[in-house]
Parts: C-alpha cells; sequence; structure tokens
C-alpha cells in the first residue's frame, strides 16, 4: 500500500508536470494547507470571507480605498 | 452583578456620620467610614462625576470629600461652605457636571428667608433665594436637582395659595418656572427632574390627613398626572426620599405612619405598582450602578420580618439584601448613583484606550463609533472634501487620522474637543497652552487652532469633566505670557470625531512653514508626519517637526524640525516614489518605481538615503506588507519579492515557483492594484490583483508555514483593494479586514463554508489536481486496485470537526502532462466517486490501468468545506506500456 502525496506545497509551473516536484501541482484553487476545521498543517477548502461589518461604506458599491486603525485614550 | 461601593450618611454613630457601603451581590459590608463635622449628624449626601461627595449637615455647613472621605480642603473654606449657623439642617444638595451646587435648607419663619443656594465649583456663593413659601411657622426648602440647562428646581414648604416648587435661573436665581400651585398649607419634600426636564414632586399638606401626593409635569408646568398615592393619617413622604429608574418609574419614601413606606408609580400613569413597608421612615432613595433602589432610614422590621437600616430592592420592590449593622446611625441620605472607581476598591483597571477601525470609500470616512458599528463622519461626505477616484492613503498618529488624497490634506480628529469664536483676540494660543473657561471652568490643552486671527476653530484636549459653555469667555497665557482671551460663539463645545483640513497651525505659514499642495503618501516616522506623491515632483518628500504634524518649517539649527528632500543631506529620491514603508524608529523605505531606496535615521540628524537595488522596483503603494518577523515583502518586477528584516537586499521568492506570474497578470497601473495583506492569525499573505474598474480578481495565499503558493479565487464583489489587520478588543473583529470592491469590509473565517458576495452567499469552488505514478519503473504501467481515503474529523461527530464531503476523478495517461491537461480540460475521467462521511472509509474498490493517474478533489457546494488527512492505494505493477 502506498500513501498518495497530495500539492501540500502548493501550486509550481515552473517545470513540466514530469518532473513536478513532490507535493507539488499546476492545477489546484481555493485550497490551503492550513484546514478550517482544526487549523492543523494539510489540505483543505481555504476559510470563507464574510462580512465584518454590517454596513457598506459610503452607503454604495464602490471600492473601500482605504482603510487603518486609530487607537484613543478614554 | 458588578460589586459595587456607594455612599450613606445619618445620625453620628460611635464617631462617625458617614459610610462607604460595599455591595457584592449577597450582602452589604461597611468598608470606610468619617466623621464629617465632628459633632453633625449629615442629612444629604450627593456625588460628583469626579467621583468627590459633597455632605450636608444639619449644622447648616456641606463639606467637600473625596473618594477616601477626606475633607478636600482647597474647595469652600478648608473645604466646608458654611450657610449661616442659624441656617441649620442641610436637606437636599444636586451637583452639576461643572462641580456646581445647589443646596436646599431649612431657614426661618421669615417668607423671604434664603433657603436655595448655588455655589460655583470652587465652593463660592453664585446666589441665595427665597422660596417664599412660608407656611406660616416656618420656611424651608427641602430637595434640589438641576435640569438639562443647569437651572435649579427646588420644592420647599409654602402657604395656601402659593406653589410647591421653583425653577431658578442658573446665572442669577431669577425665578423661571412654578410648579404646583395648591390650596391649603403643606410641604412640597422632594423632587426629581427628568433628561427631558419633566419634573417630579411629592408633597404632602399641613394637618388632619397628612397624605402623599405626587404630581409629574413638563418643565412648562403641564401637568401629565396627578397622584394620591396614600391618605393614612399621620403619613407624609420625607425629604429629599424620590427617585426615578431608567424607565422613568418614580419611587417615594415615606414616613413610619403608613402601612406602607416605599412606593413605585407608574412611569405613564402615576398608579402605584408596587410597594414595601420597611416598618420605619425612608428618609434616603436612590438607585445604584446595577439598577436596583437603596433605601436607607429608621432601624425597623420590616415586611419580610427584617430588621434593618439599609436595604437593597430590585426594581419591583423585591428585597434583595440588607443591613442593620451596628455601626450605622439611621440612614438619611444616600448616594448610590455615584458609584465609587473599581480602582478605588481593589480592582484592576487595565484598559485605558480604545481602538477604532476606518474606512474610506465613496469619498467618505467612516469610522467604528461603538463596537462592531461603523458611522460616517458626516463632515467629511460633504462634496469636495475627498476623491476617492483619484489616489489615497491614510495614516494614524496622535490619536488622529491623517488622509494624503492629492490636493485634499485632511485630518479626521478622535481626540480633541472644538470649541469656535468669532474672534480670538490679539494673542492667540499657541500649541500645548492651558485654555479655561472663566464661568465652566473646564480646560483643555490646545493641540490644533484654524486661523491666528479673527474667527477661528480651536482643537484641545479638555482634561476636565466640566465642558466648555456657549458663549463663555475663554482664558490662557500663551508662550510669551501674553493673556489670551476670547469668547466662544453661542454654541458649546462639540464632542470629537471632528474633521477639518490639514494645514499648518493657525494657518500661519510664515511660523509654521508651508506643506506640499499636494501628496498621496503619508506615513507616520519617527514621530514625524512623512508625505511623497507630489505630481510636479515625485521625487521629493517632506516631513513634519517631531510630535507635531502642523509644523513643517526648517530650521537647521533643530533637529526636530520640520524638513524636506531639499533642504536635507539625504536629499531626493533619485526615482519616483511609490510607497512609504517606515519601520519604527530605524527606517524608512522609499519603494519606487525602478529602485528601493532606504532613509536610515533621522532626516533633520545626520539621517541618510541610500539606494538597495535598482534591479526592482514597487508595483504601488498597496503592493507591501510586513510579518511579524519585521520582514518586508512586496510586489515588484520580478513577482514577490523578501526583505529580510526590512533591510537586506530583496530576493524574489516566487520565480523559482511561478515563474510566468507577471506574464499572467498582466498588470498596467492604469488598470489594476496590486495589494499585499499579512494575515498574522493565518501566518500568510495574500496576494491580490484587482482590476480597478470591474474588481475581477486574482489572488494567491502565500503560507509562511509551508512556503508554498495556493491560487485562491473571490467574486468581484469581494476583490480586495486594501486590507489592515485590526487588533480589535473585541474578539469578532480581531481579523486580518480587507477593504472590499462593494463597499463591504471582509474577512477570513474559518466557520464561513461560502463567500459573502454582499446580499448573498456563494458557493466555493474548490479543487486540486495532481499526478502519481502507477508505473513501477520508466514506460511501465500499474493497476490501481484499490483506494483508501481518510477524510478530516476522525468519527462523526466527537471531539474533532468534521469535514464535508467532497468529489472526486481518476484518470490516466501515458505521460504526466497529458494527464494534467485532461483534468485542466475537464476530459471524461475514468472513474468518479463521492466521500460522504468522517474518517477512514470504505476502501474504494475501483480499477484504472495505466502509466500515470491522475487524482483530482474537489467541492463547489454551497455551505460546505473540506480537509483530508491522507490518501493512500494499492498499485499493482502490471508491465511494460505496450
Amino acid at each position: 500500500m502506498a500513501e498518495f502525496n497530495p500539492p501540500l506545497l502548493g501550486i509550481n509551473n515552473a517545470v513540466n508536470p514530469d518532473k513536478q516536484p513532490s507535493l507539488t501541482t499546476d492545477y489546484m484553487d481555493n485550497v490551503w494547507p492550513i484546514d478550517v476545521l482544526e487549523k492543523r498543517i494539510r489540505l483543505g477548502q481555504r476559510p470563507g470571507v464574510d462580512k465584518a461589518f454590517d454596513g457598506q461604506i459610503g452607503n454604495a458599491s464602490n471600492p473601500i480605498v482605504a482603510v487603518c486603525v486609530v487607537t484613543t485614550v478614554d | 452583578m458588578a460589586t459595587i461601593t456607594f455612599v450613606v450618611g445619618g445620625t453620628r454613630t460611635n464617631s462617625k456620620n458617614l459610610w462607604k457601603i460595599q455591595d457584592d451581590g449577597s450582602s452589604l459590608t461597611i468598608i470606610d467610614s468619617a466623621d464629617i463635622g465632628s459633632v453633625a449628624n449629615v442629612y444629604s449626601v450627593v456625588g460628583d462625576s469626579e467621583g468627590n461627595f459633597y455632605v450636608g449637615t444639619n449644622e447648616g455647613k456641606v463639606y467637600k470629600v473625596d473618594l477616601n472621605l477626606d475633607v478636600i480642603t482647597s474647595w469652600g473654606t478648608n473645604g466646608v461652605y458654611d450657610a449661616g449657623s442659624a441656617t441649620k439642617e442641610i436637606y437636599g444638595l444636586a451637583v452639576d457636571v461643572n462641580g456646581y451646587l445647589a443646596i436646599a435648607h431649612f431657614g426661618s419663619t421669615t417668607p423671604t428667608t434664603y433657603t436655595v443656594k448655588l455655589l460655583d465649583s470652587t465652593g463660592t456663593l453664585v446666589w441665595e433665594e427665597d422660596h417664599q413659601s412660608s407656611n406660616g411657622s416656618t420656611c424651608v426648602s427641602y430637595s434640589v436637582k438641576f435640569d438639562s440647562s443647569g437651572n435649579v428646581v427646588g420644592v420647599g414648604s409654602r402657604n395656601s395659595g402659593l406653589y410647591d416648587g421653583y425653577k431658578y435661573q442658573r446665572a442669577d436665581g431669577a425665578k423661571l418656572k412654578s410648579y404646583w400651585q395648591k390650596s391649603g398649607d403643606g410641604y412640597g419634600e422632594g423632587v426629581w427632574v427628568f433628561s427631558d426636564d419633566d419634573v417630579v414632586i411629592s408633597d404632602t399638606p399641613i394637618g388632619p390627613g397628612y397624605g402623599i401626593n405626587v404630581r409629574k409635569c413638563s418643565s412648562d408646568n403641564t401637568e401629565e398626572w396627578n397622584v394620591s398615592v396614600v391618605a393614612e393619617s399621620g403619613h407624609n413622604p420625607l425629604r429629599n426620599s424620590i427617585v426615578a429608574d431608567d424607565d422613568e418609574n418614580v419611587y417615594v419614601g415615606g414616613n413610619a405612619n403608613g402601612s406602607k413606606t416605599i412606593y413605585k408609580l407608574n412611569a405613564s400613569t402615576g398608579v402605584t405598582d408596587a410597594s414595601y413597608d420597611t416598618g420605619g421612615s425612608v428618609y434616603g432613595l436612590d438607585i445604584d450602578a446595577n439598577g436596583n433602589l437603596v433605601a436607607g432610614g429608621w432601624e425597623a422590621a420590616d415586611e419580610d420580618t427584617n430588621t434593618a437600616k439599609l436595604r437593597i430592592f430590585d426594581t419591583d420592590l423585591t428585597l434583595l439584601r440588607y443591613t442593620n449593622d451596628s455601626d450605622l446611625g439611621t440612614i438619611y441620605a444616600v448616594a448610590a448613583s455615584t458609584h465609587i472607581p473599581s480602582s478605588e476598591v481593589g480592582e484592576p483597571a487595565d484598559k485605558l484606550y480604545s481602538k477604532n477601525f476606518v474606512a474610506v470609500g465613496n469619498d467618505q470616512l467612516w469610522y467604528e463609533s461603538s463596537a462592531g458599528t461603523m458611522s460616517q463622519l458626516a463632515a467629511s461626505a460633504v462634496d469636495g472634501q475627498l476623491d476617492t477616484t483619484i489616489p489615497l492613503t491614510i495614516c494614524s498618529a496622535f490619536q488622529k487620522v491623517f488622509i494624503a488624497n492629492q490636493t485634499n490634506l485632511k485630518v479626521a480628529d478622535f481626540i480633541n474637543t472644538k470649541i469656535v469664536t468669532a474672534n480670538i483676540g490679539s494673542n492667540p494660543p499657541d500649541r500645548g497652552n492651558i485654555l479655561t473657561g472663566d464661568s465652566s471652568a473646564a480646560e483643555m490643552i490646545v493641540d490644533f487652532i484654524t486661523s491666528t486671527s479673527g474667527a477661528s476653530t480651536i482643537y484641545g484636549y479638555r482634561t476636565t469633566a466640566a465642558t466648555f459653555e456657549a458663549s463663555e469667555t475663554i482664558s490662557g497665557t500663551d508662550d510669551d505670557n501674553n493673556d489670551i482671551d476670547f469668547n466662544m460663539t453661542a454654541v458649546a463645545e462639540v464632542a470629537p470625531p471632528h474633521w477639518y483640513d490639514w494645514t499648518p497651525f493657525g494657518n500661519d505659514t510664515t511660523t509654521y512653514g508651508t506643506m506640499p499642495s499636494e501628496a498621496y503618501l503619508v506615513c507616520r516616522y519617527r514621530g514625524r508626519l512623512i508625505l511623497a506623491g507630489h505630481r510636479s515632483y515625485p521625487h521629493q518628500w517632506y516631513a513634519s517637526y517631531v510630535a507635531n504634524p502642523w509644523s513643517w518649517i526648517y530650521s537647521s539649527t533643530d533637529p526636530l524640525s520640520g524638513i524636506a528632500g531639499n533642504n536635507a543631506d539625504a536629499g531626493e529620491v533619485g526615482d519616483i516614489i511609490k510607497a512609504l514603508i517606515p519601520y519604527g524608529d530605524d527606517f524608512l523605505i522609499f519603494g519606487c518605481a525602478d529602485s528601493i531606496h532606504i532613509m536610515d535615521g533621522d532626516p533633520a540628524s545626520g539621517g541618510s538615503i541610500d539606494e538597495i537595488t535598482n534591479h526592482t522596483g514597487i508595483y504601488g503603494a498597496w503592493a507591501w506588507c510586513k510579518d511579524n518577523d519585521g520582514n518586508l515583502y512586496f510586489f515588484g518586477h520580478g513577482g514577490l519579492y523578501k526583505m529580510a528584516g526590512g533591510r537586506s537586499k530583496p530576493v524574489c521568492i516566487s520565480s523559482n515557483i511561478l515563474p510566468k506570474w507577471i506574464e499572467n497578470w498582466a498588470l498596467d497601473p492604469s488598470l489594476h492594484r496590486v495589494v499585499l495583506s499579512y494575515d498574522p492569525l493565518r501566518y500568510g499573505i495574500l496576494i491580490s490583483k484587482i482590476t480597478l474598474s470591474s474588481g475581477a480578481n486574482s489572488n494567491y495565499w502565500f503560507s509562511l508555514q509551508t512556503g508554498g503558493f495556493y491560487p485562491t479565487s473571490f467574486q468581484d464583489e469581494a476583490g480586495v483593494f486594501c486590507s489592515k489587520y485590526y487588533d480589535s478588543d473585541s474578539s469578532g473583529t480581531r481579523e486580518m479586514i480587507m477593504g472590499c470592491n462593494d463597499g463591504y469590509l471582509r474577512i477570513f473565517k474559518d466557520s464561513a463554508k461560502d463567500d459573502d458576495s454582499g446580499a448573498s452567499d456563494d458557493a466555493i469552488s474548490s479543487y486540486m489536481g495532481w499526478i502519481e505514478q502507477l508505473g513501477d519503473g520508466e514506460d511501465k504501467e500499474g493497476k490501481l486496485t484499490s483506494m483508501t481515503v481518510e477524510s478530516g474529523g476522525g468519527a462523526s461527530s466527537g471531539a474533532y470537526s468534521d469535514t464535508d464531503g467532497f468529489s472526486y476523478e481518476l484518470h490516466t495517461a501515458a505521460d504526466r502532462e497529458t494527464c494534467m491537461e485532461d483534468m485542466k480540460d475537464g476530459a471524461t475521467a475514468r472513474e468518479t466517486g463521492t466521500i460522504s462521511t468522517t474518517g477512514r472509509q470504505n476502501r474504494i474498490r475501483k480499477k484504472v490501468r495505466g502509466m500515470n493517474l491522475g487524482i483530482k478533489i474537489y467541492n463547489s457546494t454551497a455551505s460546505e468545506t473540506f480537509a483530508i488527512n491522507k490518501i493512500s492505494a494499492v498499485v499493482k505493477p502490471v508491465g511494460r506500456k505496450k
């Protein structure tokens, strides 16, 4: 019985598939090396994106062009 | 329930008449006490916003004490205001946010005896007035409160046809309004003023019957309700024994002659919703910080057969706990709404700051006005203030956000208080001067003013609880010891945040230098604000004075002075500056079009600018990030570069892995933005290309744990335009936050199995395909006879989170490239299947033969995710390929 080697090290298209480095591939999308279930190093679907705040900045579908954090004394 | 501490006063017992009580939710304990006035009984107590207390005694004196119950000798005369020996009992006290104290006290038989007084924050008399309602035997005021304008509302004794109460004008005590004209002599006993200036008064007639009557009216005496609470002989409300809860229900305390001694009156109707018999007179009522009713009075057995002087009730008048400590006297006054700060009782208070997220989009600046809520800074949305269609960067410094948007140089100020004057006078304040309100005693430290002459707006940090009042005179001393003297407009102070133009201090370019007329790059370095990105001077950089963003004037003799490239020995940068990357106080990196430069040290004190490399530049102002180890990553001519420690020669770390990256992305700065986003929680960097017009995007996730690159795609709506790791005080937003194409701020969320695309969620299409050799040698075939898959989660449910299902395809081909091509092109697979459970699956007995096996794992189902532990197989050699 042999263990297969899924592409834990991600994508590599520097060489032809015949010489593909171990644990890499030329074909993947939205798969990350840390899974979202237990946060371990194993291949799994990436985390989804979700809203951090409910409202739209500017109340319109226009890009947010800059963000920062400001800290003030209480 | 939080442990709280409050103060009560009463008859002098064991040489004490003022006690600090701790309520831990199960018992009441005396934790401190004082002997106020030595031989006096305490009749009234009230706390101010700074945690001090004013204590009225039966000797006509008021004392001001601190948290430790020590007399504050700087107030009044050695900590005492003496209303006069003939005055005696101080029945009622009230204090406003500016430290002004209203006093209600006993008078005499003379109708015009002064019984209501107002003291300023120093304890000096402002005015005294009469209640003018003598009942023929005594003239007395019992209770006072402030309204929202600082006027004083007081109640006391009255003759027939006169009033229970009056509103006295703050400035001079003139009677502005009278409340509750009644026939027959009597007493207005207690008064409460609501936040909307509605007034509630408790009253009793003199003579047979007595009884408790309560009336609620508006500030102009329009009656809302008027009830006879109880009409029991000899039973009357007690002075100052009245309070309202947050729902505006009114609680009234009465003497021991009634079948009940505390009444809860409905906010809307005045109907008695609840009542309780404490057995003895209830002199003091207040609502504590937990929202409970605190009642103090005689020692007596209550209707629950508990003997006590001090009791805690919930707002339905259910008794919660009590004390009859022998060290307590009869309680005449309760000040429970002033919770003594936790630091006083030994609880640690580590957090002294607040963090707020700020975002700019659609020509507006928004900020986190409360945890989890973003609000518009309204003034930023006025036409012409911002233009988010042209380059813009922001940075936070000195509790503000500085915006560089070409000719729009702006400030969002989150800390200063604003006051306005029509004429700042001949001696305008300098930065750092202390300004004081002559009537309010409010103080601020000046930070910025908009003009040094005529009309001006002053921004400063207010250091007092007292606030600046409309039209008041402001005083101070400038740096040259001249008197500062101006009047505010008829607008009181305005709290932050504020929005204003970023200019030199007072817009005085002679004294404070000239700012660049435009810039789109801004950062903070060594306490200076650095600007760059002037279209006419693309090699130039500008630095403000150290710790002073309003001063830009250059001085060759001051190492802290403002400075620009043409002033400095370091000089201008020999390439077009496209990014400013500060490294604390150590060095500043200029990311340029075709080179990287580093400014070492302070530019006004021996600092230098050196070229690190001319083999690559930086793509743009957002195409960089730093990891937690201080390494710099940026997108340059060849792909992703790393500068170890931020100082070493940049090395392209992607060229050996993604040599066609630049070719594939086909970047055009006029069409595309590149953003690098470091996520410290996932220990990786998201490298994003986004099309400015549509949000169409391509991304790679670079894992700092594996060193690998992982293609990643989002919907156009979620294309990343900017990002910032937010070390929020709230765990829900302590993430790397991405500013997206559609105006929403987004985060990666491990529990999210789909992508939010605004109005809906979209399934994530995830897949990976790779090649395994089946033959046991060159040009040989093998036969897969079975495959075993272990998916994440162990047994179903259990301690480990379970994966959802996923599908697989098996392809074969004589060469690897064809095998990979078949998977990419969607060719018909030799075998397919689905895994839908967790842990080790039953052996998949699907047989395929060939030289190379292509395995594709994928999931594009909504609300699903997957993780794979292991895939193993039994492969048998079958000889040479024909």
